[in-house]
This record gives C-alpha cells, structure tokens and sequence, in this order.
C-alpha cells in the first residue's frame, strides 16, 4: 500500500515564494496512527525524498484535524529559473506515491 | 438561522477567494440577510510567481475582476456598509492599484453610487528599503538569502503586505470603500472585525479562514462568500450558500492550508496562535471557533516582496516517440545538450552561462508504458532566458534544430527525432523575473510608509493625479 492509499488527499502547495507545505489529510485516526508510525512520514526520509537538509524539515501531528503537515524551504524559489511548479502543487506526487512500511523504520 | 439569533452580533463577510475568481450573487446578498456589517476580499497572491510584481501586469482579465467587483460595491453601498478589497490587484504594486481605482471610479459611474473611497499604496521606494537596510530593520524569512543593497537596486517593484492598520486608519477617515495594494490576507479581515469591535484574537484567526472564501467547506463547489459571526472570544463562519457547508475538520484542515506552521501564524504586529482554539460544529453548516489569540509582537514587522528582471524567456515544445531513442534518452539528451551550447556559440556568438541559460525539461518517463493502439511519447520543453528576447529566440531555434537532428545511438543515418506540435516552434515568453525580496521590516509606524489617498467622494472620470 503506498500513502497516498491510504490518505484521504495528499496536497502540496507554496507557503510563501520560498517555503512549501505538504498536508497528509486522513479519513479516520486508525489510518492517521498507521500512517503517522512509519518512516514514509519522518523528517529524515522526507528530507531525502525532496533533497533538502533534514534540520530544515518541520512535521506536524496534527491528529484532532486527521492531517499531518510538513513544512520545508524550497530548493529553489517559487518562478526562479529552472523552476519547474511555480505554485508547488505537485510536490505531494512524489510522497503520495511512497510505500507505507508499516510499524517498521526508514 | 442565526439572523434572528444574534441580530447586530459583528459579522463580516468574504466576497470570494480571490477577486475575479467569481461567487454567487445571490450567496453576497444572503450574506448580508444573515447579518453581514462589512464586506472584504482578498484580491491577490503571490501564487502565480514573481513576473505579475516585476512586469506589473494582471494575471487573469480584467472583466471577470470588475464583475466582482461591480456586485460587492452595489451590495456594499445599497445596505451601506463598509467594503475593504485588499492586494489589489493580484501583486498589489501601484499599477495594479491603479487598474483596480479605475474600476471602482467606472462602477460607480455606471451606478451612481455614493462612494467615498481611499486608495492605500503598499508599494516602497528602492531608497525606502535600503534606509530600512541600512538601518539594521532588515531579516530575511526562512529559506531566504540575506539582503544586500545590489539585490534592492536590482528589484524592479517592491511592495509590503500591509497590517490592519491603514484601513482603519483609511475607514476612520470617513471612507466607505477601500482599495489597497498588497496586504496580509487576514489583515483585510482583521481590520473589518476590529473595527466593529472584535478582539484581536478571533478577528485575526477568522480572517485566515475568510480570506480564501469557501475554501473552508466541506466540499467547495465553487468559489464562493463566507461569513463570520463575532461574539467574545469566539467567532463563528458560516457559507450563506446552502449548497455548501462547514464541518468542525474542513474549518480545522483550512487553518492547515498554505500555512507552514499550522499553529504559529505570523502577521503584522504580532501572531496568530491556534494552540488553544476550540472548534465546535453547531448545527447550520457552521462552526463555532473559540479560544483563538492574538499575540503582540515587540516589534512591528511587515514582509516586504521585491522581483526582479532577468532576461527574456524564449521556449520550444516537441515529443519524443521513437522507442530506440527512448531507450538512450538520458544520453541523447545530454549530447544534444553540448551540442546546442557549441552550436549557439559558433553561430550566435552566444556564450552558455554568460549570454543567455538554457534549461531543458522532459515530461514523462522513457520507460513509460504505451497505451492500446498509441506510442508512448515523452514531452520535452528546451527553455532560453538571454538578455534580448530575439537572442533568446535565436537560441531555442538553434536548440531546436541541433535536437532534431541529432545522432541517435541505434539507428544509422540522418535521423529527425522531433515531433513538432507548432508553426513556428519557438514560442516568446518575454521578461522573465525572480523573486528578489520576500523580508520582514520593522517599522516604526505601521500607517506611515504607506501613502493613503482620500477619502474622496467619486464624482468625476478617473484621474491618476488624484489617486
């Protein structure tokens, strides 16, 4: 099962130029816990996924709204040359596509 | 529904998402039924990137802003409430502005309406900011380089999301309508809700759900007004159209989006803190949102966005179908690649990194799999920003031609490899920009940098000197 399987939306977007958010949206909390126990969704993974430095990774649990958000720098601003997704909106693909390794570690 | 509830309880409604964008006319009007004592939109973002600040030009047309436009100002006047429509329009640089003030000036011509409005600029000078640099009132947001004075006189429109304040200040001068450049979404809100008396606590927060308009529904059908309702220390949205709802989650979600921290907003003046917020779904669509704060910063601080020009962009589109040149696609396209940065030199004079930068972009994998009765057909898009926008066109066409022809391992002879879509294939962008500035500046004032003209009753034909 990959993520975004099991996530209800997976969604990417600019937070300003030069941040991007991702939000894990869950249906219910017994796929919010799976999700948020494996190591598709902590900072070191994520940080290899989209290349960026691990201490500039920021996850949220936000487990009263069934979503988990993070937050990182982009690697190269919103419109720069080489950019290619000004308004980071798909981003998420590359994570809703990840396998879910569940209980286990990255 | 809660019309009768809580008859004069603060209420303010949100036009749409993002002026242009649409909502229903009947939604604005049930709205105001349902207790609306001011109307705001967000008319802005820096979502589309950095070329609508540089270039000063609009994103979307003009018309579809002025239909909106056009129906906020006559519901706005006819039940005589304030209106507030901030970054104006999309970057919120003074051209823009100006577009937006012509609009209103051609609205309210159009249906006499009794409008006293005030124009707020939020556009800064070069020498502004590099006062502000010099000065030690400059820090770079996260993820962004420090600033330096050769990045400030690079910057071709700097503009600064304003606070709450100039409104209030523009509205307490007697104005009925107002336009501003760019803003803090929740601002344009924030301002509205304090006004009528709303801690800023629940007044800022609900101004970050009512800036994206229906966003917050369970399901946005489409773009649409919302309301919030006042009361204490809680405030409470509700969509007017009943197509569409609020769920205690949807409301919740929203507050997520776009927001790198979800719980730690900052804002002009100070931050946005949902650690504590209680929402509660209380029957309707609507939701109860309590517990919100509001918390003052020591220093006043507002983001300040800069863009710069870069060159003209120059670009070529073509598919790549043939299976033996997939199956050595990385190859091919690197070699072509030398191949195009000689050839731009020897033909063009054109030096690769100094005149002019190529970017090349495939779409699709080569191993991708084809379906029934279709080739599978990788898209590639071959990008030159050079510093004249016939030197840029000049050197897709060379990329073009070189790729086209270019040896393909496999097959033997005189290749053509491109499949084409247009005539001509090179398409111009022209000027290209780069965010320059995206900085928090502390001021001293928060009205002062920021001229406000009017109020003003409309009489006459638009005059730029007035504005």
């Amino acid at each position: 099962m990959r993520l975004g399987d099991l996530a209800r939306l997976v969604r990417s977007k600019n937070a300003g130029p030069f941040m991007l958010t991702l939000d894990v949206l869950f249906d219910d909390t017994a796929s919010f816990d799976q999700a948020a126990g494996v190591g598709v969704l902590a900072p070191a993974f994520i940080a290899t996924l989209y290349d960026v430095p691990e201490a500039s990774v920021r996850l949220f649990h936000l487990r009263d709204a069934l979503t988990i958000k993070i937050s990182f720098p982009r690697k190269s601003p919103s419109g720069a040359f080489g950019d290619d997704d000004v308004y980071g909106c798909q981003y998420m693909a590359r994570l809703a596509a990840q396998p879910l390794r569940i209980g286990g570690a990255t | 529904m809660s019309a009768t509830a809580a008859p004069r309880a603060p209420c303010v409604l949100s036009a749409t998402g993002m002026l242009g964008t649409g909502f229903s006319e009947r939604s604005l009007l049930r709205g105001i039924e349902l207790g609306a004592q001011a109307i705001g939109c967000d008319a802005g973002s820096s979502d589309p990137g950095p070329h609508f600040l540089g270039s000063g030009q609009l994103s979307r047309a003009v018309d579809a802003t002025k239909r909106d436009l056009d129906c906020i100002l006559r519901a706005g006047r006819a039940a005589d409430i304030p209106v507030a429509v901030g970054s104006a329009i999309n970057a919120g640089g003074d051209e823009q502005l100006r577009v937006a003030v012509r609009l209103v000036h051609e609205i309210a011509t159009e249906h006499k309406l009794d409008i006293k409005l005030a124009v707020i600029h939020s556009e800064l000078s070069r020498e502004w900011m590099r006062d502000a640099l010099r000065a030690g009132r400059v820090r770079a947001m996260p993820g962004v380089p420090e600033l330096d004075e050769a990045t400030i006189d690079s910057s071709a429109h700097l503009v600064a999301q304003i606070g709450p304040e100039p409104y209030r200040r523009a509205f307490d001068a007697g104005a009925n309508v107002v336009i501003a450049g760019r803003s803090s979404d929740a601002a344009i809100f924030a301002a509205l809700a304090t006004r009528l008396g709303v801690a800023p606590g629940p007044a800022w927060h609900a101004g970050k759900v009512l800036e994206c308009g229906a966003a917050a529904a369970v399901k946005r059908v489409h773009p649409d007004c919302i309301i919030a309702t006042y009361a204490d220390d809680a405030f409470t949205v509700e969509l007017p159209n009943p197509a569409m709802a609020c769920t205690e989650l949807s409301v919740r979600a929203h507050g997520y989006y776009e927001n790198a921290d979800p719980y730690q907003i900052h804002e002009p003046g100070g931050t946005i803190d949902t650690t504590q917020s209680v929402y509660r779904e209380i029957g309707g669509g609507r939701v109860r949102v309590e517990g919100s704060r509001f918390i003052p910063a020591d220093r006043y601080e507002v983001r300040v966005e800069g863009s710069r020009f870069i060159g003209y962009r120059s670009i070529a589109i073509a598919g790549v179908s043939d299976p033996i040149l997939l199956a050595d696609l990385d190859t091919f396209l690197s070699t072509s690649q030398t191949q195009i940065v000689r050839k731009c030199e020897e033909s063009l004079g054109m030096v690769h990194g100094k005149d002019f930068r190529l970017c090349v972009r495939r779409y699709g994998a080569a191993d991708g799999q084809p379906s029934a009765g279709m080739t599978h057909t990788v898209g590639i898009v071959y990008e030159v920003v050079a510093g004249e926008q016939a030197r840029a066109r000049a050197a897709v066409a060379v990329a073009v031609h070189t790729v086209l022809h270019h040896p393909v391992s496999g097959w033997e002879g005189f290749v053509s490899n491109l499949a084409i879509p247009f005539s001509p294939a090179v398409f111009d962008g022209g000027p290209v920009y780069e965010w320059s500035v995206n900085h928090l500046v502390t001021l001293d004032d928060p009205v002062a940098p920021f001229r406000i003209a009017g109020p003003r009753t409309i009489t006459a034909e638009y005059d730029d000197a007035a504005w």
